[in-house]
């Protein structure tokens, strides 16, 4: 006897309680969120890989109201169902890029969909901060591939599944955990009239720029300059960039960010290079294209990966000496951290 | 604090009876040194009265200006609906005189009396310092009102060690920052109960508290905030619902995050997110609206006000309501000017831009606005800008079919349609007496 064995079988029965409880009316058949994760998880247009952030919601108009000068464009309306869902996923997600974030609108008479976009501003709230976070009146749930085969549902009464489509074991950590530990680390000595503010710019930043990586590695030193290890081959900037200078002149410059955004956009550059980019942890970007020397060949041969992950490995052990903490994202965009205070 | 009336500091006799030379007046300015009293009391014996007067001016301003600045420029500037204001900027630059005297009677830094003293002196100074040289060979300040205005001066300001914004205020303030209120507390009842003016010094300080507060004083502010907003939403007016709005708008793009957390579950409570300007564009006309009335209301204003005025005219007509209130209070300021007449350049500017305004703008701004526009209300209580408001305003602009849902402001209307003039005043005092309950 043929039986076939699929991972919607599995799914279904997963978010059955998380769907109900949602009080989202596209969610009212748990299949339209199945494939809804399923299509995500690898979606592409004419070859290319896309990763929307989808927003179900029953409220659209609501969730705009709460978010100030952002923008928004219907682009259409269709059926409630698994067609209708595929129909504007196909519709939007091309134009899902640079902060366009993509809604379902769901209404007993179908769905409306579209983009829209909060402010321009890189120093403004993060957009999930404000609709992801406790508005239990306006259910909103928020469907994105956070990693190559995993994608992230997350609902804003602080439900959250992370679903892996390949072998990942059940007890894995998310593959964007130590994003905010990162970021954490970055702006950990940094003055604390902006810190706040330094630390929205960073973690958008980062995302964005992750997510576009193919592959990283970043280490953080308490130190104002280079450390040894780093400074020997690598590239050290004369004058680092001072994120939170910039992102305090951008304050006071009443919203020219200019000089700010410009400079963010050469972290993805950097992170694109080869070896590693480092940060001292007031948010200044001291180097990029570093490379480290394993101390010994044991320590080499004792663990197994590519190049990125023996070097990873290497600096881990610098943890707490010369390093405040060290960050790897894989090729797939999975991630590891390790900072001075995880002992 | 055991009742919510407007503050008052004690009242004082500085100046005895018997004291009546310039000499033997100034000698009680304990704020001025030695030889500031005797270069006053000197130009006023020798009869360089406006000479004279305007010094002594510029040093009452100062000391009422260096007062207010202690309470935090941003305090100031929420209170008068600024948006652009930061504790960066200078006291001078955001103040008025007439703003700075309104403050001090807000706040508790003169009485009443003083404070219609001290802007009687405003007047006068700027009467005097606004003839042009052909006028100014003719009309000359006496001795009379010279004296007068140094008693003045003396007794609201410099005749007091220190002027000081009364306790009661700094321990309102205080305890709206620094203690998170339950619902039954007696200070939250007697809020409940008390005139306009605490909600909306209640909203300034709170707002003022989220946008620049940190740590355990950002946490009670914001804690405050959502019991107190929900509580005040529906006595509200659209003026400090805007304000809300606009701060949370601010902080999101500022990206304070705890603080637009925290506004926003407030906002969510009382379903305010119709206030959150889309954009702030408002901003614009809001500080267009300031120069116009820095102009009116600083020196030389009938040579002045016409630039700013052109400026925001040049903003198009399409105003945004969170700018609405500002915008009229500018413009009905040049229409009724003061007690010396009108800029003929800036009236006619102004009443293009007015003539513009819909019957629905009209009806916002009578409705939600002028109730507490003590600008507006206050030129009522004086002639010339009251005959304009009843020939210019009222009757010009066909306020007879506009439906206003304020009883006070509608029989204000009703008044001002029937030539009225006495009763139009009365209404007026009764409206700003409202609003500050005495």
């Amino acid at each position: 006897m043929i039986r076939n064995i699929t991972f919607r079988t599995q799914l279904v029965g997963s978010v059955s309680e998380f769907c109900t409880e949602s009080q989202l009316v596209i969610l009212n058949d748990n299949l339209n969120l199945v494939e809804l994760i399923v299509l995500l998880a690898r979606y592409q247009e004419e070859g290319k890989s896309l990763c929307p952030n989808v927003y179900l919601t029953n409220e659209i108009q609501t969730l705009l109201s709460m978010i100030p000068t952002s923008d928004f464009l219907k682009i259409g309306n269709t059926s409630l169902d698994i067609e209708g869902i595929k129909t504007a996923i196909k519709k939007c997600a091309p134009l899902a890029e640079r902060g366009w974030l993509l809604y379902l609108n769901g209404s007993t008479s179908g769905i409306e969909y579209g983009l829209f976009k909060g402010p321009s501003n890189p120093i403004s709230v993060l957009v999930d901060d404000v609709i992801m976070k406790e508005n239990a009146d306006y259910p909103v749930v928020k469907v994105f591939q956070v990693a190559s085969d995993c994608v992230e549902v997350r609902s804003n009464s602080g439900v959250i599944f992370n679903i892996f489509l390949n072998h990942r074991k059940e007890n894995s950590s998310a593959p964007l955990k130590s994003l905010d530990s990162l970021v954490q680390a970055i702006t950990k000595l940094t003055e604390v009239v902006y810190q706040e503010q330094a630390l929205t710019f960073l973690n958008r930043l980062f995302f964005e720029s992750l997510r576009n990586s193919h592959g990283c590695l970043i280490a953080v030193t308490d130190s104002d300059s280079a450390p040894e290890c780093l400074a020997q081959d690598g590239i050290i900037l004369d004058e680092p960039i001072d994120f939170y200078r910039l992102v305090e002149q951008a304050i006071k410059d009443k919203g020219d960010t200019s000089n700010l955004e410009s400079k963010g956009a050469l972290l993805q550059g950097m992170l694109n290079s080869d070896g590693i980019t480092l940060f001292d942890s007031r948010s200044r970007l001291l180097g990029y294209n570093c490379f480290v020397k394993p101390d010994s060949e044991e320590e080499t041969l004792s663990i197994n990966g590519g190049a990125r992950k023996r070097a990873f490995g290497s600096l881990s052990s610098k943890v707490g000496t010369e390093l405040s903490a060290v960050f790897i994202q894989s090729q797939d965009g999975w991630t590891e951290y390790k900072g001075s205070n995880d002992e | 604090m055991s009742n919510i009336v407007l503050w008052q500091p004690e009242s004082n006799d500085v100046i005895p009876v018997a004291a009546r030379s310039a000499t033997e007046i100034s000698s009680y300015a304990v704020q001025l040194s030695t030889r500031d009293k005797n270069q006053i009391a000197s130009t006023l014996d020798n009869g360089f009265y406006e000479m004279g007067v305007n010094y002594l001016w510029e040093k009452t301003t100062h000391a009422l200006k260096k007062e207010l600045a202690s309470v935090g420029i941003g305090l100031l500037g929420e209170m008068l609906g600024k948006t652009d204001v930061d504790e960066d900027d200078d006291v001078n630059d955001v103040l008025t005189t007439r703003d700075a005297i309104k403050l001090a009677e807000e706040l508790g830094i003169v009485n009443s009396t003083d404070a219609m003293r001290l802007r009687h002196t405003n007047e006068l100074v700027k009467h005097f310092f606004d003839l042009d040289a052909a006028d100014g060979q003719h009309a000359v300040m006496d001795e009379l009102e010279a004296l007068n205005s140094l008693k003045n001066c003396i007794k609201g300001v410099l005749g007091r060690e220190k002027v000081e914004v009364s306790k009661p205020f700094i321990e309102f303030r205080e305890s709206l920052e620094n203690t998170t209120f339950a619902k039954d507390d007696p200070l939250v009842d007697m809020l409940k109960s008390s005139p306009y003016f605490f909600y909306k010094l209640t909203i300034s300080v709170l707002m003022n508290a989220a946008k620049n507060n940190s740590g355990a004083h950002l946490e009670h502010a914001l804690a405050n905030i959502n019991l107190l907003i929900p509580m005040m939403w529906d006595s509200l007016s659209h003026d400090e619902k805007w304000q809300i709005g606009h701060t949370y708008s601010e902080m999101f793009s500022e990206g304070k995050t705890a603080s637009v957390k925290g506004i926003k579950r407030a906002l969510l409570r009382v379903k305010g997110f119709d206030f959150v300007p889309e954009n702030l564009r408002s901003d614009t006309f809001v500080k267009a609206a300031d120069e116009v009335i820095k102009a009116h209301e600083g020196m030389n204003n009938f040579y002045n006000e016409a630039t700013p005025v052109r400026s925001l005219s040049k903003l198009g007509s399409s105003i945004p309501k969170p700018a609405l209130s500002a915008c009229f209070s500018a413009l009905l300021s040049i229409v009724l000017g003061n007690s010396y007449g009108t800029s003929w350049d800036a009236v006619s500017v102004a009443n293009d831009l007015l003539k513009k305004m819909s019957p629905s703008d009209w009806e916002y701004y009578l409705t939600h606005a002028l109730p507490s526009d003590t600008r507006i209300l206050s030129k009522l209580s004086d002639s010339n800008p009251r005959e304009n408001w009843i020939e210019n305003v009222v009757k010009k602009f066909d306020f007879n079919e506009l439906t206003i849902k304020n009883s006070k402001v509608e029989r204000l209307v009703k008044a001002s349609l029937e030539g009225k003039d006495t009763k139009v005043r009365a209404l007026a005092k009764d409206i700003g007496a409202e609003y500050y309950g005495k």
